[in-house]
């Protein structure tokens, strides 16, 4: 009888330790590796951030596994990229989720919705190809939108958990400063890449070329979400060279086929870039992505001219 | 009749609706409500049983067998061309508390209504309460839509137990997800249960009755009445249905589910015929099921190297009562009916946009019927299934399948027999509209 008792009042602490322990942290839901460093950072490390994809995996193509079911039902915050983005697999998160908190704001964040958005199409049809009927949705590659989504980040934590309305406040402050200097000195380095012209796999760099007043003069996609087919490639040949394009953009999951077939027939160099936190070993942090991106994007046309000017 | 023209009238109004979007405010499209998507599905079929193929699937020697039942209304496969159902699909949020579906399947001879729920998103503590006529929770496959199936047609072990369109009815589902890290999910439905394709099938008792009449004439009248089948009178909820459903958290590369069912009918009635004999019988059937689905998930783009495995094993039981017999000796003999079932299959992604899927299915093992004291065994069916997919986008696909079919059959005079035969398909499968989700 007695171990009976003390069995249940030990099962009760731990019941106790268990459900206090998960009240105290916030719960944030994050679709992808950017926005789980961006909510890192302003949620501090206390906070239970959990990411739904890898750095290498394509964020459109994405099953609803069961497990981000169970990580969208114990969520106080969904932090997701939006924008039709993720529209074949968050909607089902969230509806099998059973958690009424992340239905809507303030329990669900979208990034492209805080933002002004690129490439907003003027005739939306399917024909075109993968369209985002509100704009293009990777917004994550231009530091100033991350710095007006850090802020409204930290708006809805506050509005969340308004008793750790400081530390947010704090962290963001912190970030915020870090940040800027950051941007001078990214557009500072990037200076040389100003009006080059260059191709991209997918629209995905956008906002990065956007940023850096690079010029996108072509796309192996014949359409946005159509693998190159070798009629569209044979036809950027002439647009490298009526356009001079130098660099060619890619990132792991494009696979690097149709980028290095168009640089054995151009006088284009390619580049593969992470496309996210964690794409590669040197871009474990948001600012790290940074620097590695202009890094690469710097290096590769420095180097590219020289070899260039050997021929 | 009053279904049709609520379904008319609902495609009608959205279509408008979506009209005047287009035309005044372009940027809002991409929060229209409700989503509207319409899937084309068609495919080009051939056999070398003479076109038989469907017919010798559908009459596969099984426990569950019967005449008499409630056919669904669609049009079997001929060689040749064949149009399948074209399903239209309404869905959204009603109001902060309710989402809803509509899925219609629309042929040259109507409209009939398949899907038409609602959701509640409100409730606490991982509660969801759904109502109205949906496809159970039961088992792995049976909730999925035809169009994300992986291959053109229903497994043999779904479509000797389930039917081709599964376990779907109307009534209440209510589950419950777990607070925890892995998943772990319940669910409890109690349906109407009497629509049923197979499992839980009702007789259209008039039709038997006549049969009855014309062919055994029990009563040397000529005239038989529905009432001397002495069945139930036929009222719900008869099904009902638990699941339970566990997903461990194994990183953003793989993903496993487990499952565990079982849906109980309280009032499953069949008709046989046996030479100069026919009988009616009632009573409780059951099926248990479990199932395990994996999935990798690859790094490139376009599907290449994904790949998923999985299979359901299911067993029915059912304990009915004669309760006609055209020999009155033996009304009132208990029959009691048992045959398991089970599929496996696999897929890989081998190209970008390219899948290759294998699929072995068999049911009838474990299978007998038994009545009195007689018992006959059931003999087993196979079907072997290989399929090629090529997606060209997330909305359009072609899939090539072939499958080899080892079928056992009873002939007129009760004779078991087997047909060996073989099927090519090649499917269409088109959805216009809205950018759908799928589940896992």
């Amino acid at each position: 009888m007695k171990s009976i008792r003390y069995a249940l009042r030990i099962f009760s602490l731990a019941c106790f330790v268990a459900i206090s322990q998960q009240a105290l942290a916030i719960n944030i839901f994050t679709c992808e590796p950017e926005w789980h460093a961006l909510a890192t950072e302003i949620a501090g490390s206390e906070a239970n951030v959990y990411v739904a994809t890898s750095a290498n995996q394509d964020p459109h193509h994405v099953q609803a596994r069961p497990s981000l079911i169970s990580a969208v039902r114990r969520a106080d915050l969904v932090f997701c990229t939006g924008g039709g983005l993720e529209s074949g697999w968050l909607p089902v998160l969230l509806s099998k989720g059973s958690n009424p908190k992340v239905q809507r704001a303030p329990g669900l964040l979208l990034a492209a919705e805080q933002v002004a958005l690129l490439e907003k199409p003027v005739l939306l049809d399917r024909a075109e190809g993968d369209i985002h009927a509100s704009g293009n949705p990777h917004v994550h590659l231009d530091p100033r939108r991350i710095l007006i989504i850090a802020e409204k980040l930290k708006d809805r934590l506050i509005e969340i958990d308004a008793k750790d309305a400081n530390g947010y406040q704090k962290r963001f402050d912190a970030f915020h400063q870090r940040w800027q200097k950051n941007i001078q000195h990214w557009e500072q380095q990037a200076a040389p890449l100003r009006n080059t012209p260059v191709i991209v796999h997918h629209r995905s760099w956008s906002y990065l070329l956007d940023w850096l007043g690079i010029r996108q003069v072509g796309e192996l996609e014949p359409k946005p979400g159509i693998p190159p087919t070798p009629a569209h490639l044979a036809s950027l040949i002439s647009t490298t060279q009526t356009e001079h394009a130098q660099l060619i953009l890619f990132t792991r999951y494009n696979g690097d086929k149709a980028a290095k077939w168009l640089t054995q027939r151009s006088d284009a160099c390619a580049v593969e870039l992470p496309f996210t936190v964690g794409g590669d070993d040197d871009s474990a942090s948001l600012d790290e992505l940074f620097s590695r991106l202009i890094d690469a994007l710097v290096t590769t046309q420095t180097n590219c001219k020289k070899s260039g000017a050997h021929d | 009749m009053r279904t049709q023209y609520f379904v008319l009238g609902a495609a009608v109004a959205v279509s408008a609706f979506s009209y005047s979007e287009k035309t005044s405010a372009m940027e809002s499209v991409a929060d229209f409500n409700p989503a509207m998507s319409v899937i084309f599905d068609g495919l080009y079929y051939h056999d070398n049983v003479d076109g038989e193929g469907p017919d010798i699937i559908e009459e596969h020697n099984s426990a569950l067998h019967s005449h008499g039942g409630h056919d669904h209304e669609h049009g079997e496969l001929e060689r040749g061309f064949n149009l399948r159902e074209t399903e239209l699909v309404l869905s959204g949020s009603v109001d902060p508390y309710f989402d809803a579906w509509l899925t219609a399947s629309l042929s040259s001879e109507g409209i009939e209504l398949e899907e038409a729920w609602f959701r509640s998103n409100s409730l606490p503590a991982g509660l969801q309460l759904k109502g109205g006529k949906f496809l159970s929770g039961f088992g792995y496959h049976n909730e999925k839509h035809t169009h994300s199936w992986d291959f053109i047609d229903q497994n043999l072990a779904y479509s000797s137990l389930l039917g081709d369109h599964g376990l779907s009815g109307t009534g209440l589902q209510m589950t419950w997800l777990a607070p925890t890290e892995h998943f772990w999910q319940a669910g409890l439905e109690v349906l109407q249960g009497s629509e049923l394709e197979r499992f839980g099938t009702q007789l259209d008792a008039a039709d038997i009755a006549d049969e009855i009449a014309a062919e055994f004439d029990p009563n040397g009248t000529g005239e038989f009445s529905e009432e001397e089948l002495n069945l139930g009178i036929p009222s719900g909820p008869k099904l009902g249905v638990a699941f339970l459903r566990f997903g461990p958290d194994i990183g953003t590369e793989h993903a496993l589910q487990l499952g565990l069912s079982a849906a109980h009918h309280n009032a499953m009635q069949s008709f046989h015929e046996e030479g100069t004999d026919a009988f009616v019988s009632e009573g409780a059937a059951h099926i248990y099921s479990a199932q395990a689905v994996f999935k990798g998930f690859a790094k490139s783009a376009f599907g290449k190297g994904s790949y998923s495995v999985q299979g359901e094993y299911m067993h029915f039981t059912s304990d009915q009562t004669a309760t006609f017999h055209t020999n009155p000796a033996e009304t009132g003999l208990p029959l009691a009916l048992k045959q398991d079932a089970a599929y496996a299959q696999a897929t890989y992604g081998f190209a970008p946009r390219w899948q290759v899927g294998v699929r072995s299915s068999a049911a009838g093992f474990n299978g007998s019927l038994r009545e009195g004291n007689d018992s006959e065994d059931i003999q087993t069916s196979r079907q072997h299934s290989l399929a090629l997919t090529w997606d060209a986008t997330e909305f359009s696909r072609l899939r090539l399948q072939f499958n080899h079919n080892d079928i056992a059959i009873e002939d007129d005079n009760g004779n078991a027999g087997r047909e060996k035969f073989n099927q090519v398909m090649l499917q269409y499968n088109l959805s216009l509209g809205a950018h759908g989700a799928h589940t896992f």
